[in-house]
């Protein structure tokens, strides 16, 4: 008579079984790390190791206005700044030249030293662009982000489209006016405003100096300065008393995060109130492009692209607004 | 009464013209932001209404900047497959269902906002046209670019499209004045949108019945039903919350207006004690001299309040004529908003002069007759 065994009942299986419980348990741990700075070794340094985000793998699409969705391979795209990316990691930018050089568009493209960033001189023969790009779960937000320092991450979309002269020329206005106000030999940048918005409180620091704190060396290279420092310099400074972070690597149904998220912060009176899940999302602003951004109270793309990952060359203010969903 | 009170503006110009400016600052803050606000609310109602939609289906993101960047013309680079138009058509209770693209592109040479529609937006918009072939002009482009019907429209961004104009539409006084409405494939191939649509325009049969019609469509998978009320209050919301800050200020400048007004008359009581001595010697009574100074501190406040009116209707021409939400809106007057001002400046007036008053009403006659 032949015996029949329920599939996994075996002791063999035990092993299985007991790996994918370690895995359960595991896992949300993994995608959701708190962290309260100042720590209380590391003081306002956060440890890379902690965390472990992701290259892109996934074959990814980047639609070009006019001609269509055109398809990349990240593993075929190298980055023309390994000033700021590490390996592996790459911007729109880099995108764009790899469709170049796979012919599947025509590009002419040169390095603005003025403004620090790789500009399109023409693209398909037509001249103007610029890009607007969100990773999964966000929106399109009339991006300022030069378009060498946007990184990539699987799922994200991006669009590259004619852009109005007006706007281009005043995100280019701004671009110079960030790489005017920056000593090119420094390792630090002077933020003359940084600004915390709650419902109801807002408070203003002046003259932030701010300094790299390599948070994201998985990405960026290390003296990358990123909007998560101006935090970071500022509590060293000792004008916030704490911060909290929380390391997304998933969320809901976005499964590529891999960012911190503010999920709390001290500044004197400043302490806002957690309602709901909150976080503090981030702005750079500038007096040239002050009527060219989309509203900071009326956009949430800024969760997506956290401050850990977008870079800053100089800013004249950088905004932060408490937000609870 | 009267000869004393300006007797004594004479005397005092340089303070009464002070005491007048604080006032007609506050007051001309005070009617400038009711014409403005006014005139914001029936812009974003005009150009909401205006679209003749009871239900807007969207893209998926957030509506309201979607429903920004339809009224005013612009790509918001989310879209609606035009697959879903059939389907959308089918749902009960939908009369019509109206798919636009909107962009800007280079039209003759300058870059204006081109909206894609098909004939069926003649049965939502008031246009008093019949036919929708060629381009359909709005008076605002027309008049800009010197266009008239027959001409021929050079349409170019990722492409170039050439376009007879069959209509130059007679002022709406709304965002259509602006837009050049071209066929459907048109806009597409323009604006590289391929079959991918802005927004649809849904008009209900029974317009009770809208709610579950929403609800159905919102259901289908990549866009969101919004109710056009529903954004209008949401953008009502928060122009609110702007239109609170500039209450602040306003009431902050009418009490500093009450101040100036306190300090005038008090200082004019002292000042004139020994004619209030006099007064008082005269005949004249407690309530006569309290009546004297409430009327002097009144005459300062009304004229503050007129020339506030004057100042403040001013002020309305030259600030930026539109609602913060890129849209125009011309400020709106009424005279209702005369009354409210000038009975600002009454209590301003009233509300200043009751303590100088009632210290000049207490004043003895004896007293003051001594130290002459």
């Amino acid at each position: 008579m032949q015996k029949y065994r329920l599939i996994g009942s075996s002791k063999r299986w035990h092993w299985v079984w007991a790996g994918m419980l370690l895995l359960l348990l595991v896992l949300p741990a993994m995608a959701q790390q708190s962290i309260t700075l100042p720590d209380t070794e590391a003081g306002w340094t956060l440890a890379v190791e902690a965390i472990a985000s992701r290259k892109p793998s996934n074959l990814g699409t980047l639609e070009v206005r006019g001609t269509g969705d055109l398809s990349f391979d990240p593993a075929a795209v190298t980055t023309l700044r390994p000033d700021v990316f590490q390996d592996g990691h790459f911007s729109v930018f880099d995108v764009l030249v790899h469709l170049a050089e796979s012919e599947q568009i025509e590009l002419e493209y040169a390095f603005d030293e003025v403004l620090q960033t790789h500009v399109i001189q023409s693209l398909n023969g037509l001249e103007g662009w610029w890009y607007d790009a969100h990773f999964d779960g966000g929106n399109f937000d009339k991006t300022v982000v030069r378009m060498d320092c946007f990184p990539v991450k699987d799922d994200m979309s991006i669009v590259l489209y004619l852009e109005d002269p007006e706007r281009l020329n005043a995100i280019y206005q701004h671009f110079a006016a960030e790489v005017s106000s920056r000593d090119p030999e420094s390792t630090e940048i002077i933020i003359p405003s940084v600004v915390f918005r709650s419902a109801t409180q807002t408070v203003e620091f002046t003259n932030v100096v701010v300094t790299a704190h390599d948070a994201r060396i998985d990405v960026f290279q290390p003296g990358v300065i990123t909007a998560l420092d101006v935090l970071l310099s500022l509590g060293e400074s000792g004008a916030l008393g704490t911060v909290g972070l929380e390391w997304r690597s998933e969320e809901a149904e976005i499964a590529v995060v891999d960012g911190y998220y503010v999920v709390a912060i001290q500044a004197g009176e400043f302490e806002p109130a957690a309602t709901g899940s909150c976080v503090l999302i981030h702005q750079v602003l500038g007096e040239e492009i002050e009527d060219h951004v989309s509203p900071h109270t009326h956009t949430l793309t800024h969760i997506h692209l956290t401050g850990d990952l977008e870079v800053l060359v100089s800013p004249q203010v950088v905004e932060w607004l408490w937000v609870c969903l | 009464m009267q000869w004393i009170i300006l007797a004594n503006a004479k005397k005092r110009k340089a303070r009464v013209v002070m005491t007048v400016a604080g006032i007609a600052i506050g007051v001309a803050t005070l009617f400038a932001l009711l014409a403005l606000s006014a005139g914001i609310e029936q812009a974003l109602d005009r150009e909401i209404s205006g679209m003749g939609a009871h239900i807007l289906l969207l893209p998926e993101g957030c509506p309201y900047e979607l429903t920004l960047s339809l009224m005013q013309g612009s790509d918001a680079f989310e879209h609606i497959p035009v697959e879903m138009l059939p389907t959308i058509q089918e749902v009960a209770n939908v009369e019509v269902a109206v798919p636009v693209a909107v962009g800007k592109a280079k039209v003759n040479g300058q870059l204006n906002s081109i909206y894609g529609t098909t004939p069926e937006i003649l049965g939502i918009r008031s246009w008093g046209i019949e036919s929708f072939e060629g381009a359909v002009v709005g008076s605002d482009v027309a008049e800009k670019l010197g266009l008239e019907v027959g001409d021929i429209l050079n349409i170019q961004l990722y492409s170039t499209i050439e376009l007879p104009i069959s209509t130059i539409l007679e002022p709406t006084f709304g965002r259509d004045d602006t837009f050049v409405f071209v066929p459907m494939e048109v806009a597409q191939e323009v604006l590289g949108l391929g079959n991918q649509l802005s927004a649809v325009l849904v008009r209900t049969e029974v317009v009770s019945e809208s709610t579950q019609t929403q609800y159905t469509l919102g259901r289908m998978s990549d866009i969101q039903a919004v109710p056009p009320s529903e954004v209008f209050d949401r953008l009502i919301e928060l122009f609110v919350s702007v239109k609170q800050t500039l209450i602040l200020i306003t009431a902050i400048a009418i009490v500093a207006g009450i101040l100036t007004t306190m300090n005038t008359m008090t200082m004019a009581v002292y000042e004139r004690k020994q004619e209030i001595g006099i007064l008082r010697a005269l005949g004249s009574t407690r309530f006569n001299v309290f009546k004297l100074f409430v009327a002097e501190s009144l005459f300062l406040s009304l004229l503050g309040g007129a020339v506030g009116l004057v100042g403040g209707y001013v002020a309305t021409l030259f600030l930026p004529q539109n609602s913060g939400f890129g849209l125009e809106a011309t400020p709106q007057f009424s005279f209702l908003y005369l009354v409210i001002c000038l009975a600002v400046a009454v209590v301003v007036g009233v509300s200043s002069s009751l303590y100088p008053a009632m210290a000049a009403a207490r004043t003895q006659p004896i007293k003051t007759l001594r130290e002459l």
